[in-house]
């Protein structure tokens, strides 16, 4: 009955929490809606907007993407089966040509 | 004279709106005269009086448009009392009038977390609608109380949040609410069926008008 209680109340305050961003918003873009003007942004100094490039982001950038490197297709179109070895078709050195 | 006006108002659909302004009007025709002004695009309250083989006890009205105040003063005069049936919404013209209109809002709740949640802004509009219409009372009812659960046990603590009054007349669910709609009646017309609803009716008018 009391944890009934309390999870209702604490439910009810919660969402008036996340209500009241919301009124302040709606509220402080009214007397610019009653004056005819469009929301503006306030200006940013030179460079302000910018964001210091953090070390993980600079080493992701710098470090070398991998790219998968493209087998080439094998020649026959014949599906492997479980017993059988995939034939490597023309390829120099194809990823699996005998079984291990 | 004046039209004495009450809104029933909430903006989340299936809180009891129309169940109680029906009942509260019927109430209220015992007293004076009454008129329902059903502001609701739906019909509901127009519905529920045309289905009765007698005539319900209080006059129902539909009602669109722009309209304030003193239009209801004006147009409905000859009733002691006006019940307006708000729609479900709080975006709509009719809502907020009615709340810049009215003597006394009434809104009702249902004992559930999400109709709680639903119903926060109204505060928010009763305190805008004050400004200009400085008379305004306005009160929670609890509608469809049961008394033998926890949730419904635990609302009264939990409307404190909504600084907003709650009546100490509260409504419990009831079969017979909803059969006097499907008979287009009011709880007062069902005799001994009906008696224990419309004395929690009266109750919420006693507790209204003693406000």
């Amino acid at each position: 009955m009391t944890t009934t209680k309390d999870k209702l109340s604490a439910s009810v305050r919660q969402a008036k929490a996340a209500q009241q961003p919301e009124a302040e918003t709606r509220s402080a873009a009214e007397p610019e809606k009653a004056a005819g003007k469009t929301p503006t942004t306030p200006k940013k100094p030179a460079g302000a907007g910018r964001k210091p490039a953090t070390k993980a982001a600079s080493a992701a950038r710098k470090a070398p993407t991998r790219t998968r490197k493209e087998t080439p297709a094998p020649a026959t179109d014949k599906p492997a089966t479980a017993n059988e070895v995939r034939d490597s078709g023309t390829a120099l050195f194809p990823e699996r040509v005998w079984p291990d | 004279m004046a039209t004495h006006i009450t809104a029933v108002v909430n903006q989340k659909g299936g809180a009891g709106k129309t169940t109680l302004a029906m009942n509260l009007a019927a109430g209220l025709a015992r007293r004076g005269d009454t008129v329902v002004i059903d502001l609701d695009p739906q019909g509901s309250a127009r519905q529920w009086a045309s289905l009765g083989n007698a005539p319900f006890p209080a006059t129902v009205k539909q009602m669109f448009g722009d309209w304030d105040a003193q239009t209801l003063h004006k147009d409905f005069r000859a009733f002691r009392y006006t019940v307006l049936d708000c729609p479900p919404s709080l975006d709509s013209h009719a809502s907020l009038q009615a709340l810049r209109a009215c003597d006394i809002a009434l809104i009702p709740i249902l004992p559930s977390p999400v109709d709680l949640w639903a119903s926060l802004r109204l505060p928010l509009e009763i305190a805008e609608a004050r400004k200009v219409n400085r008379r305004l009372k306005a009160f929670l009812v609890l509608n469809q109380v049961e008394p033998r659960s926890a949730l419904s046990a635990s609302m009264r603590d939990a409307l404190k949040e909504f600084d907003v009054p709650v009546l100490e007349a509260a409504i419990r669910r009831r079969a017979i609410y909803r059969g006097a709609a499907l008979d287009g009646v009011s709880v007062y017309q069902l005799g001994r069926r009906g008696t224990l609803a419309a004395a929690e009716i009266e109750a919420v008018i006693d507790e209204v008008i003693g406000s």
